[in-house]
């Protein structure tokens, strides 16, 4: 009896181990199987997304209309698969990769906003940082008059680094003004301002118009 | 057999939790907590099974990396160590749990780590709570 059970573990083992190397894939589905409250995005969410768009779209005209570059056209619709499980870092799984062309620091966008950058890419997905990962840092710029700020991700991503005395306003919007990601993109709304703590800059904290946690198809950039 | 399907019961409720509380932006290690203490109350093929089935649940790409190799290792390295101490089994519990949240922490994020402790804290509350409700009934029904 002791040596069928053991024989079983054995079995068992083995089979367990082939999926994990070699078809993880199944690993994601049952995880969102068990992950039944990953709601997709409310209408809410969507509106407000765009609204952030109409925003950015605004303060682009406004600030650079002379030197704005053409819209990138081409994007890659991908599902996400899988989310990290822990609080070390925010990345997300999109079944995109390779195999679609798509490369490693191109923008992400969930509804026209910018939700992250591609990290690593595999044969038929790719690893995306999230703004929410607290290593993401980008050139933005803030509200119409284009204020040049650090944006630093985390849970509660910040705006640092902008000019002391610059007119920001909650409800300015924050795009982004990176090279290598498409100019103008918007990543989130001004909900506070305060001065760094060396007292030489300003800060803005950020609200944003979607739940990471909800989004379940991305577009990312070719 | 009856224990191990207990066992993977126990641990497909600790990760659903786990996600559950991720959607919502809490971040506990439940599972992590429950494979340290499993290692004081499976044999080692009945631990790496379950072990392989969290790292089949939780792993969200299609590479190894550290906290998973954390993740499958450290439970295994407590089973084999289990006998050094010879102290009560919830006090060893407690202190395989604490090391292990010290070590992937340390590992994976040591400076966000020393500069906000907050999360790591509750994380280690909520895994030092989890770890012992899963110890006690499992290690008094390997008694009886």
């Amino acid at each position: 009896m002791r040596k069928r059970n053991g024989s079983f573990l054995v079995v068992c083992i083995a089979v367990l181990a082939a999926i994990v190397f070699f078809e993880p894939s199944y690993g994601w589905k049952f995880r969102a199987f068990l992950d039944r409250s990953a709601a997709s995005p409310s209408d809410g969410q969507n509106l407000a997304a765009q609204n952030q768009v109409l925003m950015a779209e605004l303060a682009k005209l406004q600030s650079v209309a002379a030197q704005m570059p053409d819209a990138p056209s081409g994007y890659i619709r991908a599902m996400v698969y899988s989310r990290y499980p822990m609080n070390f870092k925010n990345e997300i799984l999109a079944d995109a990769g390779e195999n679609v062309g798509v490369f490693v620091g191109k923008a992400v966008t969930f509804q026209g906003v910018l939700v992250g950058s591609v990290e690593k890419i595999f044969k038929d997905s790719s690893l995306i940082q999230t703004v929410f990962d607290g290593t993401f840092k980008v050139p933005v710029r803030v509200g119409n008059a284009g204020y040049d700020a650090l944006f630093t991700g985390g849970s509660y991503p910040k705006a640092v680094s902008i000019r002391k005395n610059a007119p920001v306003h909650v409800g300015d919007i924050v795009y982004a003004a990176a090279p290598g990601l498409p100019y103008g993109l918007p990543i989130a709304v001004v909900s506070a301002t305060s001065t760094s703590p060396d007292d030489l800059f300003e800060e803005a904290e950020l609200s944003f118009a979607y739940d990471i946690n909800g989004i379940q198809t991305v577009l990312i950039a070719k | 057999m009856l224990k191990l399907s207990a066992g993977l019961l126990i641990l497909l409720i600790a990760l659903a939790l786990q996600f559950w509380f991720a959607s919502s932006g809490i971040y506990l290690n439940l599972a992590f907590a429950t494979l340290i203490s499993f290692a004081f109350v499976f044999d080692i093929w009945e631990l790496i099974v379950l072990v392989l089935i969290a790292v089949f649940t939780i792993n969200w790409q299609p590479a190894a990396s550290p906290e998973i190799l954390i993740l499958a290792l450290f439970p295994v390295a407590v089973h084999l160590s289990r006998n050094i101490l010879h102290w009560q089994p919830w006090i060893e519990n407690i202190l395989a749990v604490t090391l292990g949240f010290l070590v992937i922490y340390f590992v994976m994020d040591g400076r966000s780590f020393l500069n906000g402790p907050y999360a790591f804290l509750t994380d280690l509350g909520a895994g030092l709570i989890f770890g012992s409700l899963v110890l006690f009934p499992l290690y008094h029904w390997e008694r009886t």
